[in-house]
Parts: structure tokens; sequence; C-alpha cells
């Protein structure tokens, strides 16, 4: 070989060396992902979470992220910022990971650092080459919030106007407003956001207050008066919505998401291999989804026509601790199957001294019809129809409550709870006579209802 | 030419070295340590005063994850020791645990099938002497609008109880309080309706046989506790409240007579995330009016709760006039609950404070510390205990009968970790000075 040759070669195994070098150094230097020393909750995670850390060791910045919101999906927030800051690194102009690494922050307490960074957020989204989001109204609406958490209303508001056209953050300037003593400012800003969004909560909550304050008492009452039927609530605080979509990717909670998934897709197969995994995973740990899955064996075993199954897992269940309404109407149930149509009737009366189910109020409405007591039906009836009927009124569907509350007055008409709410409907329908009449009734029939005493007392004439 | 055995090596080795790099590049381990993770939460020096843990024996206790929402400390059967009262929010029962002269406990269940009982209160409703139950029932341990709360009343006849309902067709009730506010020699009733984004307070007029006639006194959501006591010293009782569910407020009634209350907003937090907790009447300065107690920690917003620089014990010291001075006396993440007490012996009123959202990671955060008051209500906090976790109620009262006020406290297991898991726990207060008679 030539002299020339070898310096050649010499200097080309130097470069080799130098490139090789950073790459080898680069390797060995590499970050590695945060994980908790274990998840003694659920059985799955350490698993999918080493799957997880280690293409994001070996990959890119797509699997920092997903790292990042598996672990916040489990509410480690602390191993999640870590992610979310190899993302940033990796990535500057990436706004997901930049809001994620400032909720993060902020979540852990530390407030104003988290209010940098939901800056440093809003600045990528407004800088150049970087894809659409939608980040920016909220980084906004939570810089707002974490003032009002530092105690600075001023900063607070200032956040709120900066966030003009977002309906969260102007109640919340709403809110500032009718708490400095502005109420007419408060009003005003109300009165335009209930025309965008008429039957939010929040507003007329927020709303009659301030008519309150401002010494206007009609309209206090019919603002407050719209609760009831105002089916829309304003977000006061989006951690859990941004959050949810995190929390079943990962564990038992992703096995219960396929459940349901297979379910709604009435894939028989695929139910019975994801209810298989669940039983497995879950076993007999000292878990909450403990009691679900051995409700969910004995809704299938009560399917499956194994009434003395059923009662077997209702036992477990109740060696639990669990004393809850669901195990009764379960066993009820399998005990109405079994031919014990008193002891079944007995446990669902049970279950209704607890909470007013309407199916359950079916149930005993038919089973009294079948022993003949006519009495005992039509009280059932009446209580079936006057829950189905506040779920359509709580829907905003008037006319759809109306006619089931005038269904259970039929049955039962000394209810004078279902007269109230036959007012309260008649009202919103802005049939005041119809109303009077039947808040009159519901007094009748109960001389110390306070609330339609209220209505007659105080609406507006 | 022949090569030479370095030219050999030489090309070797530029041919070698990118090959191995590309070849190994991907086996090779990081020498990096994982960054550190921030953590948070509060942990406090060991307690001065010893206290001896000792768990109840909650009914399958062992088996499943205790959700108790509330114990007090009482003399439930007139017979001059104390019990633990206690709501398990999962078995839907109010039960009461005796302690034997062994020092061991039994286990009672008054009443079942109360739909989540978030509060019993013990007061003799119909004056026939003895003690009934009155049950704020929540119907709903989760978040939830529907109308699914009542106010019941168990009304005692020997060692059974009889069920009425007093007040149907509302949301969650949190907390029930006995006051004759109208003054007409019979008990009526504060009540706290928290809802979830509705809700309201009331007052029940009793106007006999079980009778009651309801009377609005504030709309809005999350009210936790109603509070009675005589706040402005005119001789009636009053009733005060805390709204924690968005708005963090402070309320008084002032009994004006007749059954009439003027509202009164005490105070306001600009902090929509302060978590208020729970709201206790006390004496604490001891200068002959009732203070308020605020637990603030409540961060169930989140799915994972955490710790916040913010969360710990307000004291709002009444000054008169319906105006309430804002201390605050202690931080300490995830607080849920306060009650307080003279635990050390020395004359003025000590506080205990439980956790329910400390940071769980770190195992030398506290679950329930006290505060020892040095006389001028500045105070000083001493752990108590780490385990169990998850604690949101906490009551105090001399169950041993050894002149010191002993601690019970209770866990509402629906939050990750389940670990350190517990039921009813009772800390005996084996040390400081005996309270005179």
């Amino acid at each position: 070989m030539t002299p020339i040759l070898r310096r050649l070669l010499v200097a080309a195994v130097a470069v080799e060396l130098a490139v090789c070098g950073w790459l080898v150094w680069g390797r060995l230097a590499r970050p590695v992902p945060a994980l908790p020393a274990a998840f003694p909750d659920d059985p799955l995670l350490a698993g999918e979470f080493a799957v997880l850390a280690e293409r994001a060791e070996n990959g890119g910045a797509a699997d920092w992220m997903h790292l990042g919101e598996s672990l916040l999906g489990q509410g480690l927030y602390g191993h999640a910022e870590r992610a979310f800051e190899q993302v940033v690194a990796l990535d500057p102009r990436n706004v997901e990971a930049r809001f994620a690494l400032a909720f993060c922050v902020e979540r852990t307490g530390r407030v104003a650092e988290g209010n940098a960074l939901y800056e440093k957020c809003m600045e990528a989204v407004d800088g150049p080459t970087v894809q659409p989001s939608n980040k920016k109204p909220f980084a906004l609406f939570n810089i707002g919030r974490n003032h009002l958490r530092l105690g600075d209303v001023s900063a607070a508001e200032a956040a709120f106007r900066r966030n003009e056209g977002f309906v969260p953050a102007e109640y919340q300037l709403a809110r500032i407003l009718h708490a400095t003593g502005r109420p007419r400012e408060a009003e005003a800003v109300l009165q335009k956001l209930l025309l965008r969004v008429p039957l939010a909560l929040e507003l007329h909550q927020l709303r009659a207050r301030v008519l309150d304050a401002l010494g206007r008492p009609a309209e206090t009452f019919a603002a407050a008066a719209m609760e009831e039927r105002s089916a829309h609530l304003i977000e006061t605080s989006f951690g859990t919505d941004y959050v949810r979509p995190f929390t079943s990717r990962q564990g038992l909670r992703a096995l219960f998401a396929g459940y349901d998934k297979q379910m709604a897709a009435h894939d028989a197969a695929g139910v019975n291999r994801a209810y298989e995994a669940i039983v497995a995973a879950v076993g007999d740990r000292r878990i909450p989804e403990r009691i679900t899955v051995l409700t969910l064996q004995g809704d299938r075993a009560l399917s499956a026509g194994r009434n003395e199954a059923v009662l077997e897992f209702t036992t477990k269940i109740g060696a639990l601790g669990d004393g809850s309404v669901g195990r009764l109407a379960l066993e009820g149930a399998a005990r109405q199957r079994m031919g014990e149509s008193d002891a079944a009737r007995a446990l669902w009366e049970r279950a209704l001294s607890m909470e007013p189910v309407a199916e359950l109020h079916r149930l005993l409405a038919d089973d009294s019809d079948r022993r003949g007591d006519a009495a005992g039906r039509d009280r059932h009836r009446a209580s079936q129809r006057f829950r189905e009927a506040m779920a359509e009124y709580r829907s905003n569907k008037l006319p759809a409550a109306l006619e089931l509350l005038r269904q259970a007055a039929q049955f039962d008409d000394a209810d004078p709870v279902i007269w109230f709410h036959i007012g309260e409907i008649e009202y919103h329908l802005g049939r005041q006579e119809s109303a009077d009449i039947a808040f009159r009734r519901a007094l009748e029939l109960k001389p110390e209802y306070g609330r339609a005493r209220d209505y007659l007392e105080r609406r507006p004439q | 030419m022949p090569l030479a055995a370095r030219d050999v090596g030489l090309l070797l080795l530029a041919a070698g070295l990118p090959l191995a790099t590309w070849l190994s590049l991907p086996h090779l381990p990081s020498v990096r340590r994982p960054a550190p993770v921030f953590s948070a939460g509060n942990s406090f020096p060991p307690s001065v005063l010893p206290f001896e843990r000792q768990p109840l024996p909650l009914a399958h206790g062992d088996a499943g994850l205790p959700v108790v929402t509330n114990v007090q400390v009482m003399d439930l059967d007139g017979d001059g020791t104390l019990e633990v009262l206690a709501c398990d929010a999962l078995g839907n029962r109010i039960v009461r645990f005796d302690r034997g002269s062994d020092g061991s406990w039994r286990e009672t269940t008054l009443v079942r099938d109360v739909s989540v009982p978030a509060h019993a209160t013990v007061v003799d409703i119909d004056g026939d002497g003895d003690r009934d139950l009155v049950a704020s029932v929540l119907g709903d341990i989760f978040p939830d609008d529907g109308v699914v709360g009542r106010v019941e009343l168990f009304e005692r006849d020997g060692d059974a109880y009889t069920r009425h309902v007093l007040l149907d067709d509302v949301r969650r009730v949190a907390d029930v309080q006995p006051g004759d506010f109208d003054g007409d020699g019979d008990v009526d009733l504060a009540v706290s309706v928290f809802g979830y984004s509705r809700g309201e307070v009331l007052w029940l007029e009793n106007r006999g046989d079980r009778v009651f006639a309801d009377h609005h006194l504030l709309g809005g959501p999350g009210s936790i506790h109603v509070p009675v006591a005589d706040y402005d010293g005119d001789g009636d009782p009053d009733i005060a409240t805390i709204m924690s569910q968005d708005d963090e407020e402070l309320w008084g009634f002032e009994n004006l007579g007749g059954g009439k209350f003027a509202r009164k907003m005490l105070w306001r937090s600009p902090n929509y995330d302060l978590g208020s907790a729970g709201l206790v009447a006390a004496d604490l300065d001891q200068d002959g009016d009732v203070d308020l107690v605020l637990p603030v920690g409540d961060n169930l917003e989140d799915f994972d709760a955490f710790p916040q620089p913010y969360h710990g014990c307000l004291w709002f010291e009444n000054v008169g006039k319906w105006t309430f001075q804002e201390h605050r006396i202690a931080t300490f993440g995830g607080t849920y609950a306060a009650t307080v007490d003279d635990l050390d012996g020395d004359g003025d009123r000590d506080i205990a404070l439980v956790s329910m959202s400390n940071d769980w990671s770190n195992p030398a955060n506290g679950s329930i510390i006290w505060l020892e008051n040095d006389g001028r209500q500045s105070f000083r906090p001493w752990q108590i205990a780490a385990d169990p976790i998850h604690l949101v109620t906490v009551a105090s009262g001399d169950l041993d009968r050894d002149g010191r006020p002993d601690l019970v406290a209770g866990s509402l297991n629906l939050r990750r970790p389940f670990q350190r898991v517990g039921g009813v726990t009772v800390w005996r207060n084996a040390g400081g000075k005996e309270r005179g008679p």
C-alpha cells in the first residue's frame, strides 16, 4: 500500500472512530424513562409499561409522548412529566407535549411554574410550522385558574379576558366580576353567554346570584327556576376531560374498556375472551374491580339461567362488605327465577328503600299485579312513571316529562311530589294557572311542603 | 505488492468499525439513570405524644376495601362510656363499636340499607327520652347530580330502629345537625344538600309527629357541613356552612327568631381549587365565642388527587358581629377532616387532622397528624401515623377512660393506591397530662 493510500485510510479510520464513538456515546447516554418501582394495584401495568418504556428509549418523540400520556392516565404525574420533557427536547414545537408538561407541573402544585410552561405552549401554537392545535384556549383558561390558585385575581381576570369567545373563560370572568362587586358587568357577560348557551346551568346559577345582588327579586326567582331544566354544564376544570382518554389505555382499565367495546359490537366471542381476561387478571386481589368482576359474573350467570351460581356470586360480593342496591337487585332476580317470589320481593323492596330505581318499581308493579294487589301495583307504576318523568325533565324534555307525570298522577293522585313537579313544568311552559293549581294540590296533600309554598309565594305575578 | 500486516489491520478496522457499531448499537444499554421524579406531600416529626394504633373490626374489613364516610365518638346508650359511631358507605350501614373491658372492640350494625350514609346525627328528635338517629343520605358516593339524597330518621325503640323518611326528592345530603331554630321547644334540623352541580342548604321545621316543613336557606352545590352554634352570642342557635363544590365560601345564617334567618357570606376564597372538606365549630382560643375550623384538601376533581401547597387547615377566629378572621394554622397535603380537643392535657385546644390524598408514593408522608397549640393559637405539627391512608374523618374522645382524649379515624378506599388499607382505626393516646374532672 502506498504511503498516501495508507494515510488516507488512517484518516478514514479516524473519522469512523469519531462518528462511531459519537453514535455509541449517544446510545449509551440516551435518556431512560422513569417508571415507578412497582404497580401494586394492577397486575398488568408493570409488563405493559416496560414495553412502552423500551419503545420510548429506543424510539422517538411519538414513543415518548405515548409513554407520557399512558403514565398520566395512571395518575403518575411526576413520571409523565419526565417523558413529556423528553418529547419537548426532541421536538420543541410539539404543542401537545408542552401542554401535557405544563399540566403535570401545575397539577402537582407547582402552579407558577406550570403557568410559565402554558405560556411556552401558547408561543408554540403561535409559532411557525406547527400542526393545528386547539390547545390555546385551554392553556389560557388553565393560566387563569392557576392565577386564582395563587390568589392573584387581577391576573386571572386578565387571562380570562384574553380568552374571549371561550365560554368557560368568559363564565370565569363573570364570576370574578360578581365576586369583586361588579354585578352589572357580570350580568352583561352572562346575558351575552346565555344567547350562546341558553340552558347552561352555571350561567343561570350565577345569574340568580348577580340579580339578587342587583336587587331584582322577580328575575332572581326566574333565573333560579331555570336550574332544574338546564341540562348543559359549563366546564370549570378541564383536568378530568384532558386525562380521561389516557386512563383506559393500559392495565385493567384497558381490559374493561375492551369488554365494553365488544359488548357494544355484539361480538359474543370477543366478549367471552375479554371476560376471561378480566377474570384472570383481577383474581382475588383487594382492588375495587373485584366487586365489579363478581357482579359481572353474577349478571352472566343470570343470563345463562344459572340461578344458584348467581347466589354464590352475590354471597361473595356480600363477603367483601358490599351492601349495594345492585347486589340486592341481582339476588332478587335470581330468587324470582327460582320461584321464591316472596324473597325476591323483599330484596327488591330493600333495594328500593335505598334507591328509587324505575326498573325495580316496574318489577314490583308486575309482582303486585300477579298477587292481585291493585293498590301496590298502582303505587309502583306511579313511582316508575315519576322516575321516568324526572329523567325527561332533567333533559329539558318538558312535554314528555309532563305527560309521564300526568300518568303517574293517574296511578297515585295523592303523591304531593308528583303534583309539585307538574306545577314546576307547567310554570316553565308558561301556564301559570295550571301551575298554581298543581302547587296548591301539592300543598293540600302536604301542608309542610316548603318548595311548593315558595313557588306560590315567590314566583313573579 | 503484498500488503503488510498493519495495512490489513487498517483495512479491517476501516471496514469493521462501522459494521460493528451498526450491529452493536441497538444492544448497548444506557448508562444513564432515570431522571428523579417530582414528589411532594408532607411528613412531620414523630409525635411527642405516644399514640397506640388499634384497628377496629369492621365486618368483612379484611377482604374488602372499607369506605368509611364518618366517625364520631359519643355515649350512644347513656351508660357513661363512649362508643364509636361510624358510617359504612360500602355496606350501606350505620355501625357502632363498643370497647370491652379487656380493650377489645365489638361491631354492631345499628341500621342497614341506608344508601351511602354521610353522617349519623344522634338526637332525641321526638322527645321520648331515647337517642334516635338521623341519617344524612348521600345516595351515591361518586359525583352524581341525581335526586338520590334523603334525610332519614331511625326512631329508636329499645334496641330497634324504625325508619321514617323526613326529607325526600333532594340531591345528595351530606350533613344534618339539630337545633331549636324557631324557639318552640322541639328539635329542628339544619341540612346540607351537597348535591353535585346543584344543591342547597335547608332547615327543617319540626311540626310534631315526625312532620317537618322544609325552608330554603341558600342555593348552590357543595355544602358539606352545617355546624349549629350560637355564633353571635345572642342566645339562639345559628347555622354555618362551607360551600365547596367550585365556589369556596363560608356562610353564616343568623337566627332572627321565629324561624327567620339572615344569611351572611363570612369569607370566600378566590382559589376555587382550595378544596374545603368540612367545617368544625369550636372555641379554639377559649375566649367564650365559637370559632370555625376549616380543613382544606379535597381535590377529588382530578382522577388522581395530588397534595397541593394550599392544603391544610384554616382557623376562622370569631371576632364578633359575624366577623371571622382567617388564620392559616397548618399546611398538610390532602387534609380532609379535623377535630378539636386538648390532646396533650395542657389546657388549650389542639387539633388533629387527617389526609385523604397526601403523596402516598412516599411512605413517610403522614395520614394523621396533630397540631400542638402553644396557648396562643400558634400550632406545631406532629405526625401520628402514615398507615392506614385515605383518611377522611376523625373524631376524639376518651374511649379507654384514662383521662386522655383518644383519636378515631375512618378510611375511604376509593382511589389508588389500595395499600395500607384501613377501615375504622383508633389511636389510643398513651401520653400527656390527664385532664381534671
